[in-house]
């Protein structure tokens, strides 16, 4: 019962401390503040967690959390956090697939045709933005006009073809 | 989980990629279960402990099997994942213009469209698309819902029809 009060209560916490600071202002890099907050909250609960546990006779008898227990809660917040921040990166970027479905969905009764939804898709919708962001992110370099893969973007790149040659998919996706 | 979804599309013909997902989260799913069961049987714990603490398991696995999913599916549809891809062919790298030669747009649309028809998520009637009920749809309606309670942003889809 410990896990379950004490993970909840802590992501809990976090969330309500994310939606406070979101309603004053969203931040300008939203992710790394998101991080921020949720991992915080977390330490600064462990940490208050082991103070009472260090000072027993201050406040209970017993022992109110077992280390094996701090794992688990660990598990569990870890767990629903990044779940979490999966399901906020996909408020701030785009999907192209749920971008088609909405439109199609809006247009009702009439549908759309193939034309339609190329006029309502650009480039600049959805493939600069995610260029500019690996240029951001030092993943692509640009060496006299042309843009060139970084050390560190073909290292990810290398990662992410070997998933897909374990999970025999096909490499023209996207 | 996932070296059941490895085996399966290893050694079972005909399996595709996202009948393996399926597959490996439903046994890692059922394993869970099972040692959750037997935890309660054996009363290591008590009832109400059992479970919290299954409850705990379930959620956690759940969790880290969404995040599992959402790694792997980077190098199925990840549009920034394709960028690095065409950059990683051309070792003397690419202009913006010979990119968006290689991969725009009409591309993605394209793709898109011809995975959501197959996936059964969207129709084709004389030429035009009809959206269908689907999981995506519902997604699409729930991340615009959280998207206006955390972001503020409006809705782009109109939940009523006039």
């Amino acid at each position: 019962m410990n896990i379950f009060i004490c993970g909840t209560f802590l992501f809990g916490i976090a969330f309500f401390l994310h939606i406070i600071v979101w309603k004053i202002r969203i931040p300008k890099n939203q992710m790394k503040t998101l991080i921020l907050i949720f991992f915080s909250v977390f330490i600064s609960g462990m940490i208050s967690i082991s103070f009472v546990q260090c000072n027993k006779s201050l406040f209970c008898q017993e022992a109110i959390i077992y280390f094996s227990e701090i794992i688990h809660v660990t598990i569990f917040f870890t767990a629903i956090t990044f779940s979490y921040f999966l399901v906020y990166a996909s408020f701030i970027g785009e999907s192209p697939s749920l971008f088609i479905v909405w439109n199609i969905a809006n247009s009702g009764k009439i549908g759309m045709n193939k034309n339609d939804l190329y006029k309502l898709i650009e480039d600049d919708i959805f493939i600069k933005p995610r260029f500019e962001y690996l240029i951001e992110e030092k993943m692509v370099n640009k060496i006299g006009g042309k843009y060139l893969l970084s050390p560190k973007g073909n290292t990810f790149i290398s990662i992410i073809i070997i998933i897909q040659k374990l999970m025999k998919l096909s490499k023209s996706n996207g | 989980m996932s070296s059941i979804q490895l085996l399966t599309i290893w050694y079972f013909k005909g399996i595709t990629y996202y009948k393996s997902l399926i597959t490996g989260l439903f046994c890692g799913f059922i394993f869970i279960l099972f040692f959750e069961f037997y935890f309660l049987i054996m009363k290591y714990y008590s009832l109400s402990d059992s479970i919290a603490l299954s409850l705990v398991t379930i959620v956690s696995y759940l969790c880290l099997s969404f995040c599992y999913l959402c790694f792997i599916q980077l190098g199925v549809s990840a549009l920034r994942i394709r960028l690095l891809q065409e950059l990683y062919n051309s070792p003397n790298g690419l202009t913006m213009d010979e990119i968006l030669g290689l991969y725009n747009s009409k591309h993605i649309i394209d793709y898109r469209v011809k995975r959501l028809i197959n996936n059964g998520q969207i129709i084709i009637k004389r030429d035009r698309y009809y959206v269908k009920m689907s999981i995506t749809l519902i997604m699409a309606m729930i991340l615009e819902v959280c998207r206006f309670i955390i972001l503020g942003k409006k809705s782009r889809i109109k939940f009523i029809r006039k």
